[in-house]
């Protein structure tokens, strides 16, 4: 294959309302592709788009996963600058809490978020998992906003998959594809 | 308010009134390409999930809702530079109004 290419190793589309996705993940995730992260490429990309909760200003908060399963320790650190389309922009972060968070969506079009994450070190058991995400939606009055920032999980261990999970209700719907960039 | 054991108490039992077995439409994950409701375990960290959701609303909430009503700092400066030019630059000014009703509108809990 090509240098520099994108190989879609993962496709997952939410067709029934969830309260949780894995996308990689081997056999936990939420697909048959049964893909689980590891070194077959440096860097993952994994892209989400019409991502749709089933209560207004509920969120889809995020999670690593450790051998398919969700890891709920308190390592989350993030930073984030949100930006508004009514407001300007502010600043956000977080250290040492068990999810990575996420804004609030709602249930109806134009209120869905779509999003690009950079997964990097997932397969490194001696590093940190780190993430940069890159996502715009709308919320339902609509004010449309662009967030930009970076994830990491502080635990140097081997990651192989994000799960999405919803704050309360459901996951209504949503479109995930993950992607290896290949060496 | 509550505390987090409080409020731990209060999201068991509304999980607990979710699950299928209780008459409630469940919690559910997709896994292999399969819907299936929440094991024990996911419904154990959904409950610590619901409670520390809801201890954190409570005790941060109103800051995280200020933030959002505040205008753009750009929006407030010309705010007071219009008070200041009219000699408004006390709580008579319309950015200290703007403020205040932001504040009132999203009270810190006692």
């Amino acid at each position: 294959m090509a240098a520099g290419s994108l190989i879609k190793v993962d496709e997952f589309s939410i067709s029934s309302a969830v309260s949780s996705v894995i996308i990689g993940g081997g056999s936990s995730g939420s697909s048959s592709e049964n893909f689980a992260i590891d070194n077959t490429y440096d860097v993952y990309i994994l892209q989400y788009h019409d991502l749709f909760m089933s209560g207004d200003g509920n969120a889809a908060r995020i999670r690593f996963t450790v051998s398919g399963s969700a890891d709920t320790s308190s390592n989350y650190d993030n930073a984030r600058q949100h930006s508004y389309s009514n407001q300007g922009y502010w600043d956000g972060a977080n250290q040492n809490i068990d999810y990575m968070p996420n804004l609030s969506g709602g249930t109806t079009s134009p209120e869905g978020q779509q999003g690009v994450m950079h997964l990097f070190n997932f397969s490194n058991a001696s590093e940190y998992s780190f993430a940069t995400v890159e996502l715009l939606g709308a919320t339902e009055t609509p004010e449309y906003y662009g967030v930009n920032g970076g994830f990491c999980l502080t635990v140097a261990q081997a990651t192989d998959g994000v799960q999405f999970y919803a704050n309360a209700n459901n996951i209504a719907s949503g479109n995930f594809a993950l992607y290896g960039l290949s060496k | 308010m509550a505390t987090l054991e409080e409020l731990t108490t209060a999201a068991q039992t509304a999980i607990d009134a979710e699950k299928t077995a209780n008459g409630g439409d469940g919690k559910w994950a997709q896994v292999n390409n399969e819907r299936r409701e929440f094991t024990d375990a996911e419904y154990d960290q959904a409950v610590t999930d619901k409670a520390n959701y809801d201890y954190d609303e409570q005790e941060n909430g109103y800051s995280r809702d200020r933030q959002e009503a505040y205008d753009s700092v750009v929006d407030q400066l010309d705010l007071l530079y219009h008070d200041m030019t009219a000699g408004k630059g006390d709580k008579t000014g319309e950015w200290y109004k703007s403020i205040k009703a932001v504040k009132d509108a999203n009270p810190k809990p006692e």
